[in-house]
């Protein structure tokens, strides 16, 4: 039997009677007090998730910027020191490997936060093209001489703040106006001694913050959040979370045989640059040729869609579904997946098969929840 | 929680509870109702139909998966509780009362003696733990 891996805030979870499952080869909390509760304390409140699982690797050295043009769906080039940028990482036929964010640090030094479960996954990718751009010499920019990658996931932690009193509670705590930084944007401090990496982050579609701090002060912060009013969730609410708020899940709705096109993905997708890996066969793909595309839809009959379950129209199977559920901020059930590009417009009705019963729901707009931003 | 102790357990985590000397109250375990978390659909056939002792009856569904209820006993279902299959919550709430799912006219009482009393429930979810 394999150990799976445990973040440093693990023995909270378990003190607190967090209900613990796999999640990708770590043990992590699915929920609380009730996934449901949880998703609506974060839109109403604040709610945090530990998301140290999440991988983090420092990508540092004078030709870290353009090794990351070579790698990621962005221009790195246009990415200022201190911001953070959505994007996806293509295999060299262009489908997904994994999509996560970055975060300059400054001109040289980079972060970048892969899925759990695709972490390993990248960092070999990472180090694939950069032993096969070595025999590549006739291309004078891919000589990495200068470029350092380390996996610091293990030494650091990352817990969540999401909902709309985060910026406020945290302030608090930290004893710092965050209300300067901007979305996608991020602050280092320190912080009793530590040094704190702040980001205007999150997968929830709520306000809110991702902290990464050294894994020695990960139980100090959460206690400190706790203390505060931010109430512990779990995965469980945070899959929910970002349902609602449409953001994807690699593994669910995309794997490395999906291309951003096909998920909706492409403005996250500069092709003029050449030295890309991904640029001559995203290239190739013309958007009027896809045959299958994401698209979101809620449920007119009662029954909950869950990855895997076909879409049909009338008896004719025209997809899949990739994520659904419960959502009790819209009262409604909502999923997404892939159908053949010809039903996905707006309103289509659409058949679910669930449990061999063929249950009716319809083409709706993602993302499915919108939060109000204030003033 | 006397009630408890007059139950009978399946372990599929149903329970048994004699109403009258032929019909019986039929549920889910409180262990069952805290594993699936918030329930949101209960499906259950209409009354008038038979169920068969540890063959499927109906369904649960959470927010995080599907479960499916084993009938503890052989018999015709009398009445539905309409109201926990309107409201789900009422289930987590109340799992050995008002939670109660179907109620059941026994074809043959003896199959009681294949279920579990109180006791042997607990040391049977005991025995479960790692």
């Amino acid at each position: 039997m394999t150990t799976n891996k445990k973040t440093s805030l693990f023995q909270k979870h378990v003190d607190e009677n967090a209900r613990i499952v796999d999640f990708g080869g770590w043990d992590m909390p699915v929920q609380y007090e009730g996934i449901l509760k949880e998703v609506n304390h974060v839109r109403s409140k604040a709610g945090m998730f530990d998301v140290s699982h999440m991988g983090r690797v420092n990508i540092t050295g004078k030709d870290s910027e353009s090794f990351l043009n070579r790698v990621l769906s962005f221009n790195t080039k246009k990415l200022k020191p201190g911001r953070i940028k959505y994007g996806v990482i293509c295999n060299k036929n262009g489908g997904i490997i994994d999509d996560c964010v970055t975060l300059r640090k400054n001109e040289t030094d980079f972060l970048i936060i892969p899925n759990a479960s695709n972490t390993d996954l990248v960092l070999n990718w990472f180090n694939q093209i950069l032993v096969s751009d070595k025999y590549q010499t006739s291309i004078d920019t891919l000589k990495w001489t200068n470029i350092q990658i380390e996996n610091i996931t293990a030494t650091t932690a990352m817990i969540a703040i999401q909902g709309p009193e985060s910026e406020n509670k945290l302030s608090n705590i930290l004893q710092t106006d965050l209300s300067k930084i901007k979305y996608f944007g991020s602050i280092k401090i320190k912080f009793q001694n530590q040094e704190l990496i702040i980001c205007r982050t999150g997968y929830t579609g709520e306000d809110g913050f991702e902290v990464i701090t050294p894994v020695d002060f990960a139980t100090s912060l959460w206690d400190l959040l706790k203390k505060s009013g931010v109430h512990p969730c779990g995965l469980g609410s945070r899959d929910i979370l970002r349902l609602e708020a449409g953001l994807l899940l690699h593994g669910n709705d995309m794997n490395s045989n999906t291309n951003p096109f096909e998920v909706g993905l492409g403005k996250f997708l500069d092709l003029s640059r050449l030295n890309y890996v991904a640029c001559d066969s995203l290239k190739n793909i013309k958007l009027n040729e896809l045959t299958k595309i994401l698209v979101g839809f809620e449920m007119e009959d009662k029954g909950i869609p869950r990855h895997g379950y076909k879409i049909k129209h009338k008896n004719e199977i025209i997809g899949e579904v990739t994520s659904g559920g419960v959502s009790p901020t819209l009262d409604k059930i909502i999923g997404i997946g892939y159908i053949s590009k010809e039903f996905s417009s707006l309103e289509t009705k659409i058949v679910i098969e669930i449990r061999n019963k063929n249950l009716s729901a319809k083409i709706t707009k993602i993302p499915f929840y919108t939060r109000r931003k204030n003033v | 929680m006397s009630k408890e102790k007059e139950m009978y357990y399946s372990d599929e985590h149903e329970w048994v509870l004699m109403k009258t000397d032929n019909t019986v109250f039929i549920g889910i375990t409180k262990f069952a109702s805290d594993n699936l978390g918030d329930i949101v659909f209960i499906e259950l056939p209409e009354a008038g139909n038979d169920v068969t002792q540890f063959e499927q009856f109906g369904e649960i569904e959470s927010v995080k998966a599907v479960s499916e209820l084993y009938s503890p006993v052989s018999g015709n279902i009398s009445q539905i509780n309409e109201s926990v299959v309107q409201n789900p919550e009422i289930l987590s709430d109340s799992p050995y009362e008002e939670g109660w799912l179907i109620q059941v006219e026994l074809k043959d009482k003896s199959e009681l003696e294949n279920l579990m009393n109180l006791k042997d429930y607990e040391s049977f979810l005991e025995s479960g733990k790692d």
